[in-house]
């Protein structure tokens, strides 16, 4: 696959327009990297899930209306590394949102809301750290052997 | 690739991938929707959040009138997913 930068650690980055139409782009970037690492079902469904909802996140609540997010995409032992930067914004604290309660009933439940859940339900680890303006948002998830 | 189609009565198909992108596609044939319905997701590969609020403001809506939407024929991943949100308890997943 052309045009995605690949480092010593089997990783890929690349940046993507704050549009909902990358969604598609960034899908392919994600299939470069499970070509070349063999991921199972399980922990490719996760990566797609989590990137897309950190993504849409990025953009809803992006002030500019404009700008790239850089996403990287790497292995180190048995660990897959996700990586979402978003650049020149306010801090955005996604370990700070409220839980969500996926015991309300159909009545009480928002629309919305489940996204960040979901990630902490499907990644081991969440971490974000803000970083010359930038929101960095890195995401752990432990795989099988 | 995501596709709806409303086969035979009161059943829609899903098939491909239903991500934030469709979202539009996915509401405009949801709000339609006005009796129990079968929901079919043989074919669907894959559901993000977005897709679970389309499904939820359908449901809510239904509910209202005594209907709703009925779950079917998931995969493994998007099973998890519902059980994760749970969805499980708010749709009837056959």
């Amino acid at each position: 696959m052309q045009g995605f930068a690949i480092n010593r650690y089997n990783g890929m980055k690349k940046r993507f327009a704050l549009d909902i139409k990358a969604l598609k782009d960034i899908f392919e970037f994600i299939d470069a990297f499970d070509t070349k690492n063999h991921l199972n079902t399980a922990t490719r469904y996760a990566i797609d899930l989590a990137i897309e909802e950190l993504f849409t996140n990025m953009i809803k609540y992006n002030q500019k209306k404009s700008g790239e997010v850089e996403i990287s995409l790497s292995l180190k032992e048995q660990n897959l590394i996700i990586s979402l930067t978003d650049f020149n914004v306010q801090p955005f604290d996604i370990t700070k949102v409220k839980e969500y309660d996926s015991r309300q009933t159909v009545e009480e439940r928002p629309i919305g809301k489940v996204g960040i859940h979901l990630i902490r339900k499907m990644m081991d680890k969440v971490d974000y750290r803000y970083q010359d303006n930038n929101n960095i948002i890195t995401l752990i998830k432990h795989l099988e052997k | 690739m995501f596709e709806i189609k409303t086969g035979s009565e009161n059943e829609i198909q899903l098939s491909g991938r239903f991500d934030a992108s469709q979202a539009d596609t996915a509401k405009k044939v949801f709000n339609t929707v006005d009796e129990t319905t079968i929901i079919d997701f043989l074919e669907l590969d894959y559901i993000s959040s977005m897709g679970l609020g389309v499904l939820l403001m359908t449901q809510k809506r239904l509910k209202e009138s005594g209907k709703e939407l009925i779950l079917k024929n998931m995969n493994d991943h998007i099973r998890e997913v519902f059980k994760y949100a749970g969805f499980d308890m708010i749709f009837r997943i056959e």
